[in-house]
């Protein structure tokens, strides 16, 4: 053990303990921004694009703040409950979400990637398999639109993504699988793409 | 490649363009969440989670204890009736209805205490204790400012349903988040303005019934509060939304004694409570004095100070022991600089346009006059807690959650061993009477002055800290307080001892006290004045500010 002077929750306190100490030193909140908003960022940047992103992780935050008291202490990893609280936000774009996919899956073009690149030919360079992905995940029902990509690109297992989106683990299972089988479907109709895609 | 794997890829080319715009967003919002929480009374607020500051229908203890124990004899049950949730509402608001409202304008002193298993891994003392003073319509002011926004607003009291069922009903459709389990809204609604309000007896008495309609809530008798009075409590069950929760009472008159909360549901006792200790009107803000005895004027500067002490709205960083300060102090119209570290175990002066540093352990030091000539160490003052080390860290991050948290219990129980100055006025001027300063009146606490004054002047101090020592200062017999203005012009609150010699007076500055902020001005020794004209941090001896 060393003997120093230290202000900062960040020095190996698991995130319930950093939720708890907020409780009584709110600073300490920022802790979990940045620890795990970098993660959130990039999973609500897939789903909605760069600028939406940076008001959602924010209000995620501001909301996780104002829910500190209710934070469930058993849980030591807060990025389920975090997770949880970016996908109920990200449920009020569910229109532009969807007509987000659907652009891809129509023109080719990621509007989502569009801002990143300033290449013309970038932009145009999705491959069918996206175009088929972005087409599913259009069609997708949101529930298990959440639950797949919370898996996907939220790196969350079934466990987590019950408790982000506070439904039982069957429930996971089952919107899992189906949705899965119907990408399975999209893809097995491209398969020039998946070649494409894949080239080793 | 499964489709899975292909999902994985899918806008995987996302870059990271860093969070910095939503940590701006974040942070700003955080602010203004913040200064409202700090607005509606700061002290209280960081003890009692995220509820509002610990005010309730307040009323003086003994008078509340007078004036129900009729009322309660007709609803005690006979003797060997299990005490149910509704039994224990019905008791709890008979004694509520039974005490006085309190009305708009009245002040209300409270003390309260808490404690927190956590805690003392940060170096906090545990447990605590806090005094604060709220007015009954829930405005809290002190000299100019105002105070606003409480947990619900003081003027729709009025208009809340007089029913317990229609008013979970009300809190529930309060509750913005709509998603959270409804018990838990109920119970957290009426246990922060149980506690953070002052609610007339009406009201108290419709909340008890009201906790009792919650379906999951249950009783737990033979409970000890923190302080070790017994009570009986209505307990909220663990939820997925929140952790088990507690409201005790007091066993036999039902007044609100504490409230607690547990990491661990299996556990005998909370891992954090808060207790209320005194609550009773006050004649004026700052006063601890039951209404009917005036407080001392000593006293009243020594909670100005702590008051003013602790709603810094930006404390002043910690002080590392080897830290330089430098001091321009003046005595008998002679000013002297002298550097010296945080600690004062080194110090520094020009001697003839040559600067000479001297640590105590060097040849010099005999001849040098040391700021801190006796005292406790700096370290016994501002002790320093073991922390983790980088590696263990990296280990807790693997551990499972039983060996993290037995790896933080051993750094808590570390914690606690760490010796440090005592925190209450008594015991500390007794610590401080052991410094040997050479004054005579040794049992009218001469010496614990003079090593105050050693303490404020030569060490690089924290508020909160130095506020208990005021404090300590209006408990020594014959203390009195009396407006000067000192050698450098400066308009003081003189506490003045009846000492003949030693340190008899330490000032501290009045105008900066009465915009809220406590600076510290200097001593009196052999009827001379010792002034602190400048007191700052610099990077090195010899440096000025």
């Amino acid at each position: 053990m060393t003997y120093q002077g230290r202000d900062d929750a960040d020095d190996g306190l698991d995130d319930a303990a950093v939720i708890r100490l907020s409780r009584h030193e709110p600073e300490q909140f920022t802790v979990l921004f940045r620890r795990h908003a970098p993660h959130i960022q990039r999973y609500v940047t897939r789903r909605l694009g760069p600028d939406a992103a940076d008001d959602i992780v924010a209000e995620t935050f501001l909301l996780a703040f104002r829910q500190r008291e209710r934070y469930d202490q058993s849980r030591a990893d807060a990025r389920p409950w975090l997770y949880g609280i970016a996908t109920n936000l990200i449920g009020r774009h569910r229109r532009d979400e969807i007509r987000l996919y659907r652009a891809l899956a129509r023109t080719g073009a990621d509007p989502i990637l569009e801002p990143f690149t300033d290449r013309v030919d970038d932009r145009v360079s999705a491959s069918t398999a996206c175009r088929g992905l972005a087409a599913t995940l259009a069609r997708l029902p949101t529930a298990s639109r959440d639950t797949l990509l919370l898996v996907a690109w939220g790196d969350l297992s079934y466990d987590e993504v019950a408790t982000a989106l506070g439904v039982p683990v069957g429930t996971v299972r089952s919107r899992l699988s189906r949705a899965r089988s119907k990408l399975r479907r999209t893809l097995g109709e491209t398969p020039a793409a998946v070649n494409e895609e894949s080239p080793a | 490649m499964n489709e899975m794997d292909e999902l994985s890829r899918f806008r995987a080319e996302v870059p990271d363009r860093g969070t910095t715009r939503a940590e701006e967003i974040f942070r700003a919002a955080l602010a203004k969440d913040l200064s409202s929480e700090r607005r509606s009374a700061s002290r209280f607020r960081n003890r009692f989670r995220d509820l509002p500051p610990t005010w309730r229908a307040a009323i003086a203890v003994p008078l509340a204890l007078g004036l129900a124990a009729g009322v309660i004899v007709a609803v005690l049950p006979s003797s060997a009736t299990a005490l149910t949730a509704e039994l224990l509402a019905d008791r709890a608001a008979a004694a509520a209805l039974a005490r006085p409202a309190v009305s708009a304008g009245q002040w209300v002193y409270e003390r309260s205490e808490n404690y927190a298993a956590f805690r003392s891994s940060r170096g906090f003392a545990n447990p605590t204790f806090q005094d604060g003073w709220m007015t009954a319509d829930g405005t809290l002011s002190y000299g100019a400012g105002s105070i606003g926004d409480p947990i619900f607003p003081y003027n729709k009291i009025g208009s809340l349903p007089r029913d317990p069922a229609k008013l979970n009903a009300y809190f529930v459709s309060l509750d913005p988040a709509k998603t959270d389990n409804r018990s838990v809204v109920e119970y957290s609604q009426i246990q922060s303005m149980l506690f953070g309000m002052v609610l007339p007896p009406w009201l108290q008495a419709e909340m008890y019934h009201a906790l009792a309609l919650i379906p999951t809530i249950q009783v737990r008798q033979n409970v000890k509060d923190i302080a070790g009075r017994a009570g009986v409590a209505f307990v909220l069950p663990p939820t997925g939304q929140s952790e088990k929760l507690e409201i005790i009472l007091d066993a036999s008159d039902y007044h609100l004694l504490a409230q607690g909360s547990w990491d661990n549901p299996s556990t005998p006792a909370p891992s954090d409570e808060d207790a209320i200790l005194k609550e009773y009107l006050v004649t004026e803000l700052g006063s601890t004095q039951p209404s009917t005895a005036p407080p001392s004027a000593a006293e009243l500067a020594a909670e100005q100070i702590t008051f003013a002490d602790t709603h810094l709205r930006e404390p002043p960083g910690r002080f590392s022991p080897g830290q330089w300060l430098y001091h321009h102090l003046r005595s008998g119209g002679k000013d002297q600089e002298i550097w010296a570290t945080a600690d004062d175990a080194e110090q520094a002066a020009y001697v003839n346009g040559t600067l000479q540093v001297c640590k105590r352990t060097d040849p010099c030091a005999a001849s040098e006059q040391w700021l801190m000539p006796a005292g406790p160490s700096y370290s016994l003052v501002y002790p320093t807690y073991p922390l983790l080390t980088p590696s263990e860290r990296k280990q807790l991050a693997k551990d499972t959650v039983k060996q993290r948290q037995a790896a933080l219990q051993k750094l808590f129980k570390a914690n606690r061993q760490v010796p440090t100055l005592p925190e209450y006025p008594r015991p500390l001027l007794n610590k401080l009477n052991t410094y040997s300063t050479g004054c005579a009146n040794v049992a009218g606490d001469c010496n614990a002055v003079t090593v105050t004054a050693n303490m404020l002047t030569g060490y690089g101090n924290r508020p909160g800290t130095t506020s208990n020592w005021f404090l300590a200062l209006a408990d020594v017999p014959g203390v009195s307080v009396q407006h000067i203005t000192d050698a450098a012009g400066q308009r003081d609150i003189e506490f003045t001892f009846p000492f003949q010699d030693g340190v008899t007076a330490i000032m501290v500055n009045a105008t900066a006290l009465r915009s809220g902020t406590v600076q510290y001005e200097g001593y009196v020794r052999d009827g001379q004045q010792t002034l602190v004209l400048n007191q700052a941090l610099v990077s090195g001896p010899g440096v000025r500010p």
